[in-house]
């Protein structure tokens, strides 16, 4: 049985719309203008136990709100979400107990008291023995080193402690799953990479399975096989993140500093060159020409000090498919 | 239930940590403590007894009131605590980190409640014995007064907290409870005897106010206290204060799982 089933579920929500003004207020005492907007439409996946999943899609597409409806905090417009069988929003409670869920932007911390009391807190709450407690915390010490602020009011913790903070909350239990809803916004380089190492050793050691949704496809590129990209509620791609590599990141850039001023560049085979002094950036689509070809043609007319190539970054392969709707065209 | 226990400890813990608000409300506490003895004393004109209320017994209720106000402490600077605190919740969206617990969200918030009930505890009994010793007031007639005092105490307590409850679970549908939050603690400053005693009100009202809710929070326990009421009567009170708790309990169960469900579809 797949730990996550979800088929052709849909959310939507119904919004009144006011009108501007003082005069728009007071008419919408009197009639209010009706809005469904459908948040999620006709979602549908499976993960295996122990998978850990990227669903990505830019603002608004409707990550969080699956999110809410995969912990049952949510109920769904139609469809389905089965947890290990269950329908999380109607077995709430034991639902609860198995699983694990960050949401970046809030904390589920004791704001006025030491970090060390939320966690005991939860001890209780999720009926965790006192063996698995002291494990678990020192586990968090020696990872996220959350013992460097265990005694710190939360409120005075900085984000990135906060995070690794809220996330051994989420973890104590030892949650068969994770949702991470944004687990790494505005967070700098070294807490997130220290966020990523977390996770991605706990997917290893614990077989946890992590759904995780971030608009920093680092995070993606570097925890996750599968991704599922989502926009305005459907999903539009689901599958490895390496195929999507393959399709879309074939055009490379080649980075080139010349000797003296190439004058009059051309090239064959490439997409695109722009020179700007002894610099120039040449675009080229690897499945027209290898790169060690197009070096050995640029090599032979023009002086070149200097050669670096540039892979298509997942980033711009993602902002492309957003923008684009690359993939309309690309999959179906 | 041993983590209901923990919640309340930490609640408790969390009022530890906010000294400073808990200094204002013991000065704010033995102001009007002195306030409402200088009321009362210009009010009986150095007179004994007026409509058959000792000045003692009226000095006693007063000071009580303050007490029992700094205990239960529904007052927040504009309206009930609960609901206040609801109505943030709900404009931040926190309230999601709430419903992703796997406990019973009403028993959660009482065990939160009663954290803060025995923090003001600790603070307000002492002002309560200092009271009593520089205003020579009277102690309860006997131990069986104390004893009912103590239990119509406690339920007046549920009776708060469940009236608070209810009065937030507004929030769920308006993510707004000022406005009915600031009259329900009007209502109950004005009905429940914490200011004026039920028996200065004509007689019709008074009878009234005793069949609701409200008068069971102050003027039930103070009145057991000062021994104005006692025998059938006080177990008549009592009975109508615990009947109040079981309906506004049963009221506040379907409440919650109605207000649950409505956020469980509108809110994202
Ligand atoms: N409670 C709500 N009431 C009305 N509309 C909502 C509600 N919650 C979400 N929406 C709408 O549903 C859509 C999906 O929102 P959702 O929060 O799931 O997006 P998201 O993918 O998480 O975006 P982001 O990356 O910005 O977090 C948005 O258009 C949003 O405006
Ligand atoms: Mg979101």
């Amino acid at each position: 049985m797949a730990e996550i089933e979800v088929k052709d579920l849909c959310k939507e929500f119904t919004t009144y719309v006011r009108g501007h003004g003082l005069a728009g207020s007071v008419g919408s005492l009197l009639s209010r203008n009706r809005t469904v907007r459908k948040a999620v439409n006709h979602v549908g996946f499976i993960v295996e136990k122990g998978e850990m999943v990227g669903y990505v899609g830019p603002n608004g597409a409707g990550k969080s709100t699956t999110i809410k409806m995969l912990t049952g905090i949510l109920y769904p417009t139609s469809g389905t979400v089965r947890v290990c069988g269950l329908c999380p929003s109607k077995d709430r409670k034991h639902n609860l107990m198995h699983i694990g869920t960050v949401f970046g932007q809030r904390t589920q911390l004791w704001w006025d008291l030491p970090l060390i009391e939320s966690l005991e807190l939860l001890r209780y709450i999720y009926k965790v023995s006192t063996k698995s407690y002291k494990e678990n915390i020192e586990r968090f010490c020696d990872i996220l080193d959350i013992d460097e602020f265990m005694q710190t009011p939360v409120r005075q913790l900085s984000l990135g402690q906060r995070m690794r903070g809220d996330l051994a909350a989420a973890l104590l239990h030892d949650p068969d799953i994770l949702y991470l809803d944004e687990p790494t916004i505005g967070l700098d380089v070294v807490a997130k990479e220290r966020i990523r190492l977390f996770i991605a050793e706990l997917n290893r050691e614990r077989k946890t399975t992590v759904v995780l949704t971030t608009h920093d496809l680092t995070d993606i590129g570097t925890l996750c096989r599968r991704i599922i990209i989502i926009d305005t509620g459907r999903i539009i791609y689901d599958g490895p993140v390496e195929e999507i590599r393959k399709r879309f990141g074939s055009e490379s850039s080649l980075l080139v500093v010349f000797k003296e001023e190439p004058r009059g560049l051309s090239l064959q085979d490439a997409e695109e060159i722009v020179v700007d002094g002894l610099q120039a950036r040449i675009r080229f689509d690897r499945r027209r020409i290898a790169a060690s070809d197009l070096i050995g043609a640029l090599l032979k007319e023009y002086p070149v000090s200097d050669l670096t190539i540039e892979d298509t970054s997942l980033e711009r392969i993602i902002r492309e498919i957003y923008l684009e709707g690359k993939l309309d065209a690309g999959l179906s | 239930m041993r983590a209901y226990l923990e919640i309340a400890k930490k609640s408790f813990q969390e009022m530890l940590s906010s000294r400073g608000e808990a200094l204002i409300r013991l000065l704010a506490m033995l102001l009007s403590l002195y306030l409402l003895r200088s009321f009362w004393k210009g009010l009986y004109a150095g007179s004994d007894e007026v409509q058959g209320m000792k000045f003692t017994s009226m000095l006693t209720y007063a000071t009580l009131s303050v007490i029992t106000g700094g205990i239960l402490n529904i007052f927040g600077l504009l309206q009930v605590y609960i609901a206040y605190w609801m109505a943030r919740k709900m404009r931040s969206g926190e309230i999601v980190m709430d419903l992703l617990k796997p406990t019973d969200f009403e028993l959660y918030l009482f065990s939160h409640s009663t954290g803060r009930l025995a923090f003001n505890l600790m603070f307000s009994v002492p002002v309560a014995i200092l009271a009593f010793i520089v205003f020579r007031l009277e102690p309860p007639p006997g131990p069986a007064a104390a004893f009912l005092f103590m239990g119509s105490l406690a339920i007046g307590y549920l009776l708060v907290f469940l009236i608070d409850f209810l009065v937030s679970l507004i929030a769920f549908w308006t993510t707004q409870t000022r406005g009915v939050g600031g009259f329900t603690r009007l209502i109950i400053a004005l009905l429940s005897g914490s200011f004026i005693p039920l028996w200065f009100f004509p007689a019709w009202a008074r009878d009234a106010l005793s069949w609701l809710p409200f008068s069971s929070i102050y003027h039930a326990p103070l009145s057991i206290f000062i021994g104005k009421l006692k025998g059938a009567e006080a177990m008549k009170t009592i009975a109508v204060q615990v009947a109040w708790a079981l309906v506004l309990f049963a009221l506040s169960r379907v409440l919650w799982s109605r207000a649950r469900r409505h956020l469980m579809i509108h809110a994202g």
